[in-house]
């Protein structure tokens, strides 16, 4: 209703007209993102972890706690967002038709996302890691890559699939 | 800025002495113009860096450094289509 109002307004008195969406089809996609932010999140639990075996926390201790679940929910949301663009700009009735799963796969990704955030659970987090490694997969496979498993070189140190680029 | 703001959708804007990270902002841009963005990192000493919400959105990279003086104010309410 509020909307309707100010198009009345804007009728009579038009606002400044900003530009938001420089959105080129500019067709460039690419999954590692999403990836990359499921593995910050993987580590924000392992350091938090830590965090929980020792016997009292400091004040700095206590700054760090707030930093790392600032960052795994920033990383959730990302993990969320970088999903559903794929899913909705690129994934088209031939994506789809080749894997039918996929609905199904990015539901799975968005609810376990949120389970990831709102607990401090390394088994939820290493399940999200796996769907959208899945996702990743079928992401490279309707772009006829080829993609290979690899443990990430660097913290949390877990399996990610990455297309085989030459 | 899909999906958080749609084509047609006013604005209420605010003019702030400072923006943090994830604000998203209306900027006096010089290549693109009147432009609403968000605020990915960055200080009104050394300047902002920001992005759509959205991948195919122009990039940090394409934005550039922008300056305070750049910035008219903070997205305050966005009332979409309905």
């Amino acid at each position: 209703m509020l909307f309707q109002l100010l198009e009345k307004l804007d009728n009579k008195k038009p606002f400044e007209v900003l530009s938001a969406h420089c959105d080129i089809p500019c067709k460039i996609y690419d999954p590692i993102t999403a990836q990359l932010a499921v593995l910050t999140m993987i580590r924000m639990v392992d350091l938090l972890n830590e965090l929980e075996e020792k016997d009292e926390l400091s004040l700095n201790d206590k700054a760090q706690f707030s930093r790392l679940v600032g960052e795994k929910e920033t990383h959730g949301h990302k993990v969320k967002d970088e999903i559903r663009v794929i899913w909705g700009d690129y994934i088209k009735q031939p994506q789809l038709e080749q894997f039918p799963e996929i609905h199904e796969l990015v539901h799975s990704i968005m609810l376990t996302a949120s389970a990831a955030k709102q607990k401090i659970d390394k088994d939820v987090t290493l399940k999200l890691l796996t769907l959208v490694n899945r996702f990743a997969e079928i992401f490279w496979i309707t772009k006829g890559v080829e993609t290979y498993t690899a443990v990430s070189p660097y913290p949390p140190a877990q399996n990610v699939i990455y297309p085989k680029l030459s | 800025m899909s999906p958080v703001v749609l084509h047609g959708a006013y604005l209420l804007i605010k003019r702030r002495r400072q923006y943090i990270d994830g604000d998203i902002v209306y900027v006096n841009h010089a290549k693109y113009g009147k432009i609403v963005k968000r605020i990915i990192s960055g200080n009104k000493l050394n300047g902002f860096y920001l992005a759509g919400d959205n991948v195919l959105s122009v990039s940090i990279e394409q934005m550039g450094v922008v300056e305070q003086s750049q910035i008219v104010g903070v997205v305050r309410k966005i009332i979409n289509p309905s």
